[in-house]
């Protein structure tokens, strides 16, 4: 069965239908990572997003060597090259299609993704519609518009129980499984929401940590955790990651663009000046670094080619985050340290 | 780091001859490195015992000298052109082996001359089995299980050994081909009976054979201050047993997870910063897919002929990159000539897929046709496509052989299933045969 990718600009891409058989409507971004697609569709920072898998192959090893970041597909849709290499050995294809059937998602096969992805280098991001028909819609509405976070945010706050003593405050506005992961092995976490009423959580915490997320951290829906990271600022140690570091950035008084095509996929190196880091991005908005003048943040870490601020860290306070993820899922772990700086900032031995 | 001022006049020593076991691609990366050794202002004296190469070209280098490959001729060259520097890791294992011969016989003690890029330690470890196996334990890194057995310890040991399959050499032929597979402990006390009996004052040496298991190699480049990168991956179609010279190769794996892609970069980079190589290097792994275990098999301190693959299916110019580390550069320094805006430091992603399939004379020499520990192709082809199809067939139908031309293969059905089972340059046309003949893909992978 035939399935269109219908773009902003008018543009028509005709491929075979695989997954979900239904409509779908994003904004079309893609990833150079050329593993990891199980990770990458389950990621919550994809959310309202087409992804296309600049990669061709996708699906070619077995879905069950992949990991969930998430307990569902984020992806609006997939668009790939090549993923019908049918897995015969473990009914691997199957299992795919199933995966997606199961949370709608739609994808499309067979499409000169390599034109796709030159398109959006050139015209930047655009809306996307995924139809069984190729007639253009007279309307495209900013996905980005909606309260994204809404969907993926945790509905009731939840416990990880940590060993170390230190008692962590995790603001979940979207995370990732390997995140959590990663900061329970630090400390106990408490995970709240991101609409939490955040001045009368019953629970004890030194330190807050803010998650990765999808959308734009300017949304009107994000300004109750951003005035709370304003407010706690002046006494307490605050991290992020992606999401929650353009959010500690805002509320610290400095401001975020949206970027012409952003930075997805797994080969993205940012340097602090002397030293390299490959690191795993996924990012559509990066922080402005000008608007940190007078904030206190200092940009300490940027991507080698563009000079995206990638990582801010406070003159004074114990406050530090970073755009990337250091957490891979997909991609390589150059970045590990950052769980270790946290470690020595929070005083875990 | 920027450029090292006291490096002034660099001696690059070449491959020599274009052998059966050796291809021509070490003066791709020879030519690499003298021009971008001379784009720093460098001069640069060539030492190739091969006139037919294009690095005797008057373009690529200053000085050059058409002279065997020996420490005599290095010494009479070091002493007459005021050599400062050498860079032996772009000649691959020829020049390599100078370089060891050179320390060896004191020269460096003798003139002001050093070697630059990776030391002369780290390739001394790289290439002395012993002192890697040491340092793979050291720092807890996987090598194949090995085992020693002397005529004290054997009647003890061997029941406790579990090892098997187990390649077998004796003391006296260590690091030559003479290994031997042993796959049960009667076959193994059988050995070492008859061994010790008449040689008791030897040794032999066990160690887990690999064969039959997924052989992956990583290219990875270290600058001066420690940054590690890795260029590509490449996945071999012929699991261990099957030199990977000899072996099919795609550009980027095809069949490893997220996971297991980035245990093996990780160990790579661990590895390779153990050693403390400065430049270019490849790293080949052993994965078992079902156990999640992988081996170290070995370390090339050098551009190899993997590099030349890697640096032609990523475009990522390693043997440039590597030379300029060379003199002092590090991996944030230097620009991407390819792109011209971006730096050197990056991980090449690929849209696309390249497959190497080397070129046997088999069509010209009547030998024994079957491929394994030992290289008898003598070239290669490469393709490249948007699929693992499109790029296997470009280089399929680059071999121009005649069974390139016909894909078929006329022959009975057991010859089929022999030539599938045994590694020869005719399996890939063994498979697509079968396919073709509508066996099923179970049938044929059980093969």
């Amino acid at each position: 069965m035939n399935r269109y990718l219908i773009l902003e600009d008018g543009t028509v891409l005709k491929g075979v239908a695989f997954g979900y058989a239904g409509d779908s409507y994003g904004e079309i971004v893609f990833t150079t990572s050329m593993t990891g697609y199980l990770e990458s569709i389950t990621d919550p920072s994809y959310r309202n997003q087409i992804l296309t898998f600049a990669s061709p192959t996708v699906a070619n090893y077995p879905l069950r060597m992949g990991l969930f970041e998430s307990d569902s597909v984020q992806v609006a849709g997939v668009v790939a090259r090549d993923a019908h290499a049918k897995l015969v050995i473990d009914q691997s294809w199957l299992y795919f299609n199933q995966l997606l059937e199961e949370h709608k998602v739609p994808g499309i096969d067979l499409v000169d993704t390599r034109l796709l992805v030159r398109k959006i280098r050139e015209k930047g991001v655009m809306r996307a519609y995924m139809s069984s028909s190729p007639e253009v819609p007279g309307e495209f509405p900013d996905p980005m518009d909606e309260d994204v976070v809404a969907k993926v945010s945790c509905s009731e706050p939840y416990h990880v129980k940590g060993e170390s003593g230190h008692r962590v405050l995790f603001i979940d506005v979207g995370a990732k499984k390997s995140l959590v992961k990663e900061l329970s092995m630090l400390a106990d976490l408490y995970v709240v929401p991101y609409n939490s009423d955040f001045d009368r959580i019953e629970y004890d915490y030194d330190s807050i940590f803010i998650s990765n997320g999808p959308g734009d951290p300017s949304h009107q829906s994000l300004s109750k955790v951003a005035d709370f990271i304003r407010k706690r600022s002046v006494d307490t140690h605050i991290y992020g990651v992606c999401l929650g570091h353009q959010l500690i950035s805002l509320a610290l008084g400095g401001k975020t663009m949206k970027m012409k095509f952003g930075h997805r996929g797994s080969n993205h190196a940012v340097t602090d000046g002397k030293r390299i880091f490959i690191t795993t991005h996924n990012h559509g908005y990066a922080v402005d670094r000008d608007s940190l003048e007078n904030t206190g943040l200092m940009v300490t870490q940027w991507d080698i080619n563009d000079g995206s601020v990638e990582m801010v860290r406070h003159e004074e306070k114990p406050i530090f985050s970073v755009q990337y993820h250091p957490e891979a899922s997909p991609g390589p772990r150059d970045a590990k340290w950052f769980f270790e700086d946290i470690r020595k900032d929070l005083g875990v031995r | 780091m920027p450029l090292d001022k006291s490096i002034k006049k660099v001696l690059v020593i070449g491959s020599g001859p274009v052998v059966i076991g050796q291809a021509a691609e070490f003066d791709y990366a020879g030519s690499q490195a003298c021009l971008s050794l001379r784009e720093e202002g460098i001069e640069v004296v060539l030492l190739n015992s091969n006139p037919a190469t294009i690095q005797t070209d008057h373009s690529v280098a200053d000085r050059i000298y058409i002279e065997p490959i020996s420490v005599e001729a290095v010494e009479r060259i070091i002493a007459k052109e005021k050599i400062d520097s050498i860079l032996p890791t772009m000649g691959g294992q020829t020049a390599l082996n100078l370089a060891l011969k050179l320390k060896r016989e004191g020269i460096f003690e003798k003139y002001p001359v050093r070697i630059i890029g990776t030391p002369i330690e780290t390739i001394d470890t790289a290439e002395d089995r012993e002192k890697f196996h040491r340092l793979m334990l050291e720092i807890n890194e996987p090598v194949a299980p090995s085992a020693r057995l002397t005529v004290h310890n054997y009647m003890d040991d061997i029941p406790k050994l579990d090892i098997y399959p187990l390649i077998v050499r004796t003391s006296f032929s260590l690091g030559g081909s003479g290994g031997k597979i042993l796959r049960t402990k009667e076959e193994l006390s059988a050995l070492a009976n008859e061994f010790f009996r008449v040689y008791s004052d030897e040794v032999l040496e066990l160690e887990k054979s690999l064969e039959g298991i997924m052989e992956i190699e990583y290219e990875v480049i270290r600058d001066n201050a420690g940054n590690c990168i890795t260029i590509c991956n490449m996945e071999n179609l012929d699991p261990m047993g099957v030199h990977t010279g000899e072996s099919i190769v795609v550009t980027p794996s095809q069949t490893m997870s997220d996971q297991e892609y980035h245990n093996l970069r990780d160990s790579a980079i661990k590895v390779i910063s153990a050693l403390g190589i400065k430049g270019a290097c490849n790293i080949q792994f052993a994965l078992n897919q079902e156990t999640e275990e992988y081996y170290i098999v070995e370390v090339n301190p050098r551009t190899s002929r993997s590099s030349a693959l890697a640096s032609k299916a990523s475009g990522y110019p390693i043997a440039r990159t590597s030379s300029k580390i060379a003199v002092g550069y590090n991996l944030t320094e230097i620009i991407n000539p390819i792109t011209k805006n971006t730096y050197a430091a990056f991980e090449p992603s690929l849209d696309y897929i390249t497959v190497k399939i080397p070129r046997w004379p088999f069509d010209k020499f009547e030998v024994e046709r079957k491929i394994g520990v030992q290289m008898k192709s003598i070239g290669e082809v490469m393709g490249i496509g948007r699929t693992f199809e499109e790029a296997f067939f470009k280089a399929i139908a680059s071999l121009e052989t005649k069974e390139s031309k016909s894909l078929r293969l006329p022959v009975s059905d057991e010859k089929l299933r022999e030539l599938i089972r045994t590694p020869s340059d005719l399996r890939i046309y063994a498979i697509i045969e079968a396919l073709l003949r509508k066996w099923s893909p179970e049938e044929v992978s059980s093969l």
